[in-house]
């Protein structure tokens, strides 16, 4: 063997030997603390050398900086690991996993102002955290004041906060955390119809009647008790507004071809291909015991079979008590005024206003035809 | 031992803190997970995050491996892939209850964690690691801690 060809070898010998150490996981005192850390009866100091020396090698890396301040809070020397994380969110302000241990940190030691600030900086950069650190504020903040102001303008950030008041159903935090989305004009259609839901399911009543008007910019105690009543707006799938139920078996849909009133009304298109059992156009209202009228522009088209569409006012917390339906909309007719008179009951402070068909028992069954709905109101009478 | 005197400082700042507090949950644990896991409901991304503080009344789903439960006094406890436990507190007494798959946990000395397998207690002492499988058997075995100066084994690293 030539000389040169002896150095090259032994040069590649002792790089593949550095190679081997280098890149073993095993004598990284990183990799040997955290395995340490999870032993019983670990000795904190011992993990706090090792992630020192781990530091030692890598004193530029946030997350060494987090390492040992994990490993200072472990053995009890807080002002050690905050000046740790300091030092590390100073390292790098822009990585979210940082904060969030910053976060963790203030957390597990109680400051939890501090925790609250830095997790929001979490929900500022992604939404990854979301979850978990909204948990985290239930526990350990509990006030949704609290939460928003830090969040501040973030849309995105409070509108998520807000959405799991509404989903862990923390009713009177989610009604703060609406209003304060609300004064903010950070409020959108999707989150007040879960918001709207969230109250009706709680049995508050006024007060999703109130919150819901405010939204929508209405009188609280208009003269027409029913929202959108002439589908001049597109339905914002709030339960205070109309509901509309999709199905492959029929159409419902605003018509921008047809109205009574105004430019728009409501049309329901059965297709012929089912025996349908109809009611997929619904709107709850609010209102106080008395005596209503339920007044409602109606057209049909064609409508074939016995059963035809339509109009019920139903309670939908307890039907027997009450449900009224008026006569069947059947073939063709122009614009007709149908009245129906209810009278609502103190026990009944929930109204269900519905386009329903019900299925017939006949053999030719399969419902074909349109049929047409506006200017729509529920008066006192 | 010195560890156990650092986990009982610890332990005793936490009740500080909690008692400072007149609202705050305290932290009761902290979970690291090297995969993803679920924490009362939310998903939890490990990645980057080691360590995530856990309290009374949450809910863990171990992620494709294990999590490891560290309480603050010390007790360890290694939740099995997939499997779920629910961390409670009762009258300032604390236990930890498997609702399925399984778990292996040490007891701190002093500890008054109790672990339960559904509604059974498991019946288990300080130092020694003991198993229990959710509706199913328990297992015990002696604990040797690594002698001190060595690195712990990595092989489950």
């Amino acid at each position: 063997m030539n000389l040169p060809a002896a150095i090259f070898s032994v040069a590649v010998a002792a790089g593949a030997g550095w190679a081997i150490t280098a890149l073993d996981n095993s004598t990284r005192p990183d990799v040997i603390a955290r395995q340490l850390s999870l032993q019983p009866a670990a000795d904190p100091a011992r993990i706090v050398s090792l992630y020192a020396e781990a530091l030692r090698r890598d004193s530029a890396s946030p997350y060494r900086w987090a390492d040992l301040g994990d490993a200072f809070t472990l053995d009890n020397q807080v002002p050690a690991a905050s000046y740790c994380f300091e030092h590390a969110l100073a390292l790098n302000r822009r990585l979210p996993q940082i904060w969030l241990r910053d976060a963790n940190f203030h957390f597990q030691t109680g400051t939890d102002a501090a925790a609250l600030k830095s997790a929001v900086r979490v929900l500022q950069t992604v939404p990854d955290y979301d979850g978990v650190l909204f948990n985290y504020f239930d526990r350990m903040i509990g006030n949704p004041s609290q939460v928003l102001a830090e969040i501040g303008q973030n849309r995105r950030a409070a509108v998520s906060y807000a959405s799991h008041l509404i989903a862990t159903e923390q009713v009177d935090d989610a009604r703060t955390a609406w209003q304060a989305l609300v004064a903010s004009g950070m409020a959108d259609k999707p989150l007040a119809a879960s918001y709207v839901g969230l109250l009706l399911r709680a049995h508050r009543y006024a007060a999703a009647k109130a919150d819901w008007t405010d939204f929508a910019g209405v009188p609280r105690d208009p003269p027409n008790l029913l929202f959108n009543g002439g589908f001049e707006d597109d339905p914002s799938g709030a339960a205070l507004d109309w509901r509309i139920q999709p199905s492959d078996q029929f159409e419902t849909a605003i018509d921008n071809t047809v109205a009574h009133d105004g430019k728009r009304s409501l049309h329901v298109r059965f297709l012929a291909n089912a025996n349908v059992s109809y009611a997929n156009l619904t709107q709850l209202v609010v209102v106080p015991p008395g005596s209503y009228e339920l007044r409602a522009w109606v057209r049909s088209s064609g409508i074939t079979t016995n059963e035809c569409p339509r109009l019920e006012i139903l309670d939908p917390e307890l039907p027997a008590r009450l449900d009224l339906r008026t006569e069947p909309f059947c073939g063709s007719s122009d614009w007709t005024l149908v009245t129906q008179h209810v009278t609502v009951p103190a026990a009944a402070p929930l109204l269900a206003i519905r386009v329903i068909r019900l299925a017939s028992e006949k053999f030719d069954n399969k419902i074909a035809g349109t049929f047409w709905l506006d200017s729509v109101q529920l008066v006192p009478y | 031992m010195k560890g156990s005197r650092g986990y009982s400082n610890l332990r005793r700042l936490i009740l500080f803190l909690a008692a400072a507090s007149a609202f705050a949950a305290t932290p009761v644990a902290s979970i690291v997970s090297s995969t993803d896991f679920q924490l009362s409901g939310a998903n939890v991304i490990a990645a980057g995050v080691p360590s995530w503080p856990l309290m009374a009344g949450d809910t863990v789903v171990a992620g494709t491996s294990t999590a490891r439960i560290r309480f603050v006094d010390g007790t360890v406890v290694t939740l099995g892939p997939k499997s779920k436990a629910t961390v409670q507190e009762k009258n300032d007494d604390l236990s930890l209850r498997l609702l399925s798959g399984f778990l292996t946990f040490t007891l701190a000395p002093n500890s008054t964690l109790s672990v339960y397998s559904g509604s059974t207690l498991v019946p288990a002492q300080s130092g020694v690691a003991t198993t229990a499988q959710a509706g199913g058997s328990v297992a015990n075995k002696i604990v040797v801690p690594p002698p001190p100066g060595l690195p712990p084994t990595l092989s489950d690293y």
